[in-house]
Order: C-alpha cells, then structure tokens, then sequence
C-alpha cells in the first residue's frame, strides 16, 4: 500500500476516504433498516427519543425537541417524565402500533409541514404551534371522539380550534402576556402600585427615566401578539365571524389609531426607547431587567421562571432571592378600555385520514395530550397554563410550585387568542411594520393605521 | 472510426449536449416554472389554483410599498457593488503588491478575508446582529461606550439599518471581489509594465492605462456576480435586520421569501421572482454595453 514511502498516495488516500464515506452511508442506511423492523424485546424500552411503542405498524409523528420525553434530550427536561408516562400509557392501550418520531429544524417546520400536507405526505400527526392550526384547517382530522369534554376549553381555545363542530388540534398548554414591573422601583416612583392605564404607565414611566439610570418600559416590537393587547383593549376587533379583516370599520379604525398614537407617546415622552424597533427575541428583555436596565416589560407567563428566576440563582453562587422583585400585573389599559391579554401556546394535530384503526391509534395519541391527567400532569412540570378550566381549578391536576400562578389564571379571564383565519399572518406582520414604523418615526399613528388596513384588505380581497 | 462518427465528434453538439440538459433539467424547467405560477393565484393554504394572467403584476406595480422596496433594493445593490468592487480591486492590489515583493503574511491575509466569504450569510448576519446590539451588550457599543459614544442605534434606525446591512454584506462580499481581481491581476504581463515604465509612465498612469484596461473583463464578469448576488441578498438581511425596523431594510428578495413562504402567496412570490430576474437581464445587458467587452469574454 505504501508503495515506496512511508506516505500514502493520493489516490489511495481518496480512495480509502471515498470508501469510508460510503461505508457510513451504508451504515446509516442499514441503521433506519433496522428501526422499521419489529424486533423489539422485553428489554427495548417502551419510550425512546425516536420510537413511542414497539408495535409491528408504525405511524410518523413530528415535534419538537421540547417534547420529546427523554430527559437527556429534552429542552425542557422537567417536563420530560410526564411525557413519558402519557406516551407509555398510550403505548400499553395500543401494542399493534409505534410512532416513529422526527425532530424537523424549527425554522422550516411549518413550511415544511404544510408543504408535505398539501402533497399529501403529511406525517400521521405533528404538533403546531396554536398560530399554525388556521393554515392546516384543511388538512387536519377531527379529534371529537378521542378527546373527551370539549366544553371544558377555555373559550379562545375552542374558537381556535374547532370549525363546524370539530374539534382539529388538541391544544395542550397555554400562556399569557403580562406586565414584568420591578416591585422596588415602583414602591419608590408609585407608591409600590404598578401602572394599570396607558396614563399611569406615561407618568410613572418619565418619573422612572428623569431619575433613575435605565429604561422605563419595553415590549417586544417583532411579535404582534406582545403589543395586540393594546389594540384589543381600545376596543378593537381584528376580523368579523367570516374571518373577514374589519380594521376599516370606524372603531375598529380608531382602535388602532389610539394603539398606535400610544406607541408614538411611549417614545416621545421617553418611557420606551427608540431602540424597542430592534427588540426580536422574547429573551432580550428579562436579559436588560436582570441587567439593572429596564423596570417594566411586557412578557410571557413563563418568563418568570425561565428567564428571571433561574437565571438569577444559576448566576449566584449563594443563590438569593432578587428574583422577587419582578412582580407581574395586567397590561395597560386606556382609561376607558378593558383588560386583554394575549394568549398563545401548543397544540397536537392529526392528518392522518379515514376511520382505520391506524387513524384512531394517532388521534388517541393526539387526545392523550389534552386529557385532564396529561394536561395537568405536563402543564404543571413545564410551569405552563393549562387549556381546560378544569384542570386549572383542580389542584388535585394541577399545583405548580412556579410564582404568580393564580396572578396568571386571572389574566387568562381577559385572554384573547389571535383569530384562527389565515388572514391573521397577514394582520401580524402589518401590525409589527405599523409598530415599527410609528416607534421609529418613518410614519405617524394614522398614516400606518391606513396603510395596515389597506394591505390588510387588498391581502384578503387576493385570496 | 466512421466518417459519420467523425462527423458527429467534430460537431459541438455532443459535447454540449450534458451541459444543455442539465441546464434545462435544474435551471430553465424551474425557471418556466415559476414564470407560469407567477400568472396563477397559487398558495399553500387553499386547494383550486386559477390562472389570474397579468394580475400579480398589475398589483406589485400598483402597490407603492413595492416601489419603495425597489428603491432600498437598487441603494442596497448598487452600494453593494460600489464598495464590493472598489475595496476588491484594492485588496487584490495590495496582495498582488506584497506577493511581487515578497512580503510575509500574504497569505494569512488572503484565507482571513477569504473566511467570511465561506461563512453563509446567515451565520453572517446572525454574528452581526449580535455586535450591533443597542446597549452594552452588543460588542460595537460596547467599544463606542467606552468611548462615551452611543448607543448608536444600528438596527433600530431606519437609515442606519440599511447602513447596517450593506457594511455587513460588504465585509462578507468583498472576499469574492478580491480573489477574482486578484486572479485577473496574475494575467496581465509584466512585459506590458516594463513598457510603460520605458515610456517614463508613473504609478498611477501604470494602474490607470495599463491594470485597468487589462482588468476589463474580469471586472465585468465580477460585477455582474456582484449585483446578481447584491440583488438577490436576502439570508443576510433576513437574520440580520429582518427587513425592519418597519420595512427600511426590505429589499425584493425578502419580499419574495415572505410573500411565498410566510403568507404562502406562492403565485405573488413567483412574480416577484420574475422581476427579480428581468432587473438581473436588464443590469447585465447594461453592464455589457457599458464595459463593451463583448469580443474579451
């Protein structure tokens, strides 16, 4: 071989690379072989990352690695034996099947997903993000007889979820927006109370700036729902019972105008930043708050444990108790407006077609995700909401040791899910640039108002 | 071997023949494609496409939010290639410079410049967001604050932003300018210097009637490359600005992938991506009379 040196030649080099890479090839070809062969025994466990089951028929199933209920592999490995024992006891219910389970890149999923479902190749069932299951209306398989009492949903969820008397996606868990406030700063600039109208958020929010060396509020200008609850709660509505967009009738108009000249009065006073336009990720600002820099910020639910607490004893190495001094309140309101909030979440959905038994074994897994046992179960490891008010008000279900969780069941009261129509994609993102526009100046509140409403409109007078 | 045989290998069909196929197969089949969907209503969320004719058309060209994309496309793409080939040429110059006399580092510095070329656009824009964060935690203000300058507003500033997006492109970019005008300098012989210096020409006068002239085609093909990817940049501006604040930064080709594969507008997409491709015909066939190196390439 080493034909007079002590090197090799290179051909033989790239032959000997060549052979390898192909011998690789062949060895993961022959891996997934082996995982659609039924060989499983006595000692395979029951639940693997890739395989829920070990039935001879396999049925295909996407999500996210948040999900999966492997401890070792989880994002969000708390959550992971409750999973487990969910999918372990679907399992024992159905030993003809297993689910092969593929963990798709985030970016693409949906794409992806819809995609393969418009083709027809729709895996036998995926989960969804809740502002996904409008698009996949049509290729979603009703779930009525696998999961029991649909009136028990909270009402956003059974508006979401449901069309023409089917239930479509098992939405499994829930969350909400609220005000992350600083308890210190406000005991000193308002009297401890935080702001409860757009009014009080103005004043306390110049005293806060004018005094003290950080930023007085910001909201995540990127996601429409963080900032929606300012539209919702002057009044407004975003589509009529057809799902037709109704931004241009005269309240809703001036809902939206009053949202918007709120945006513009939060940066001219000084209370938010200009800066707020670059805000994208949910966890940029808990980040500038644990920082020192910010003492109010609209967030989710989960981000008091996520976010703020974890990180704060992770960070210490005696931990401490900083942490509290993030309370939670509603979101502004106007003075003669209503309490909304924006809710959002997860859910599960079937594609699989027809009444085989095959069908019924993937929409009984779906339905396991939103029996009460599971729900709770899940919901209270992950430090989430849960969709059934049942659950919510069982603490036999449902006890989670996370902070300000009957805070959280009160704001859900005011929860408002994003219309499930395809035109809400649209609504989103031309809320976000009218946001963005008015923050940084390159429109005022009425002008973005009415170029929203007429790309709104001309989006869906074209589809 | 047959005449007939002879015949056919003397022809150039055969030997065209793969390359044609496979240009029709991956290249011009899509291409058919997307100029057909671009008269439908196609979309990802609704079953029953019709054939809409010119209408996609008709409405990008009455919608003023499109013009005024075209315009931040045509400042970006044409920033883009201004600075693309200018600092290009002077890399390449400067390489070419220390390679003749046989300075050390050269190379060192031809694989760094060479590194952001290999890195993807959105990693790029990724790691770029990430330094022009606006408070301290971003690396550029966090130097600008010890400078007691800033926070300068990058990202959130609508001029600033597309400032933001055409530096960051830049840096990536130029590393392909370089290596091509660097390869273009390596064919110009030397006998054509030796003359001019004969003739008592100076530096600049050598640089201006000789490497320029020289450098004519090579500087034509680059900057075609150059405005095909500056018009069609979208990963980068995708992680890094996301076409915001607003829309100051959305350029056609991120229209493009947010009208097909967020609103799954696939017909609307396929228009823009029809008008994408005439502005690239067009600005080659421009460039073409422009640098009128028809007989060169």
């Amino acid at each position: 071989m080493l034909d007079g040196g002590i090197y090799p030649k290179r051909r033989e080099v790239l032959l000997a690379g060549g052979a390898a890479i192909a011998g690789g090839l062949a060895g993961c070809a022959g891996e997934n072989d082996g995982g659609q062969s039924s060989q499983f025994d006595e000692s395979d466990p029951t639940v693997t990352h890739e395989r829920f089951g070990k039935g001879e028929t396999s049925l295909t199933y996407q999500t996210s690695t948040f999900y999966t209920p492997i401890e070792a592999e989880s994002d969000q490995p708390a959550a992971a034996p409750a999973l487990k024992t969910q999918h372990e006891e679907w399992a024992e219910n159905h030993p003809d099947y297993r689910i092969e389970v593929n963990y798709p890149a985030f970016g693409q999923w949906k794409d992806n997903l819809l995609t393969s479902a418009a083709e027809g190749n729709a895996p036998d069932g995926s989960t969804l993000d809740s502002k996904w299951v409008a698009d996949f209306y049509e290729y979603l398989q009703p779930l009525n007889d696998h999961v029991e009492d649909i009136d028990d949903f909270f009402p956003f969820v059974r508006e979401t979820a449901m069309r023409d008397g089917d239930l479509l996606a098992a939405w499994k868990y829930t969350g909400c927006r609220c005000l992350y406030y600083r308890q210190d700063i406000l005991d000193r600039y308002n009297d401890g109370d935080p702001p409860a109208t757009w009014e009080e958020l103005l004043a306390v929010g110049q005293d806060i700036v004018e005094n003290e060396d950080m930023d007085a509020y910001m909201f995540q200008s990127s996601s429409a729902l963080a900032s929606l609850p300012y539209f919702w709660s002057s009044g407004g509505e975003l589509v009529d019972s057809e799902g037709a967009p109704v931004l241009d009738r005269s309240g809703n108009r001036q809902a939206l105008v009053s949202a918007l000249q709120f945006v513009r009065d939060l940066v001219d006073t000084g209370v938010t930043p200009q800066r707020v336009a670059s805000v994208e990720e949910v966890e940029a600002l808990p980040r500038e708050g644990r920082a020192g820099n910010l003492a109010m910020f609209i967030g989710n639910n989960d981000q008091i444990e996520r976010n703020l607490k974890n990180p704060v004893q992770q960070d210490d190495d005696v931990p401490d108790d900083r942490w509290e001094r993030w309370r939670v309140a509603k979101i502004p309101r106007p003075a003669d407006g209503e309490h909304t909030t924006g809710v959002g979440g997860w859910a599960e959905g079937a594609f699989r077609e027809g009444n085989s038994d095959g069908a019924a074994a993937m929409k009984d897994f779906i339905g396991k995700f939103v029996a009460p046992e599971a729900m709770g179960r899940y919901c209270e490891a992950a430090a989430l909401l849960p969709t059934r008010e049942s659950v919510f008000n069982d603490s036999d279900l449902y006890d989670p040791d996370t902070p300000y969780q009957d805070r959280f069941r009160e704001f859900l009261r005011d929860g408002v899910a994003r219309p499930a129509r395809p035109i809400y994609s649209t609504i989103a993102s031309e809320y976000t640039v009218a946001i963005e526009n008015v923050v940084t100046g390159q429109s005022s509140p009425e002008s973005a108002a009415e170029t929203m409403i007429a790309n709104v409109n001309e989006e869906y007078e074209a589809t | 071997m047959g005449e007939a045989k002879r015949k056919l290998l003397d022809h150039p069909l055969p030997w065209l023949a793969p390359t044609l196929l496979l240009l029709a197969v991956f290249q011009l089949y899509p291409m058919l494609e997307a100029i057909l969907m671009s008269f439908t209503n196609e979309t990802l969320v609704r079953t029953g496409t019709q054939f809409v004719g010119p209408e996609q058309y008709i409405r990008l060209a009455t919608d003023p939010e499109f013009w005024d994309m075209l315009r931040v496309t045509a400042i970006f793409a044409f920033s883009s290639v201004v600075l693309h080939v200018l600092l290009g040429l002077i890399l390449a110059l400067a390489i070419d410079y220390g390679v003749r006399r046989g300075l050390p580092g050269h190379l060192t510095t031809r694989v760094s410049v060479l590194l952001a070329w290999i890195v993807p656009g959105i990693i790029i824009g990724l790691v770029w967001k990430v330094m022009l964060v606006e408070n301290q935690f971003g690396a550029v203000n966090h130097f600008l604050g010890l400078l007691n300058i800033g926070p300068v507003p990058f990202r959130s500033d609508p001029t600033l932003a597309l400032v933001s997006t055409i530096i960051a492109g830049t840096w990536r970019g130029t590393a392909f300018t370089m290596i091509m005008i660097y390869g273009g300098l390596q064919r110009v012989p030397q006998r054509l210097y030796e003359a001019a210096r004969v003739d008592g020409a100076g530096r600049w006068a050598r640089f201006r009637h000789v490497t320029l002239p020289q450098l004519k085609p090579v500087l034509f093909v680059t900057t075609v490359l150059v405005t095909i990817y500056s018009l069609n940049t979208f990963d980068l501006i995708f992680a890094l600005t996301g076409g915001g604040p607003g829309r100051a930064t959305q350029v056609l080709a991120l229209f493009m992938y947010q009208e097909a594969f967020q609103d799954y507008a696939l017909g609307r997409g396929a228009a823009i991506a029809v008008v994408m491709l005439v502005a690239n015909l067009l600005l080659t066939g421009v460039y073409l009379y422009a640098f009128d190196v028809g007989d060169e390439i």
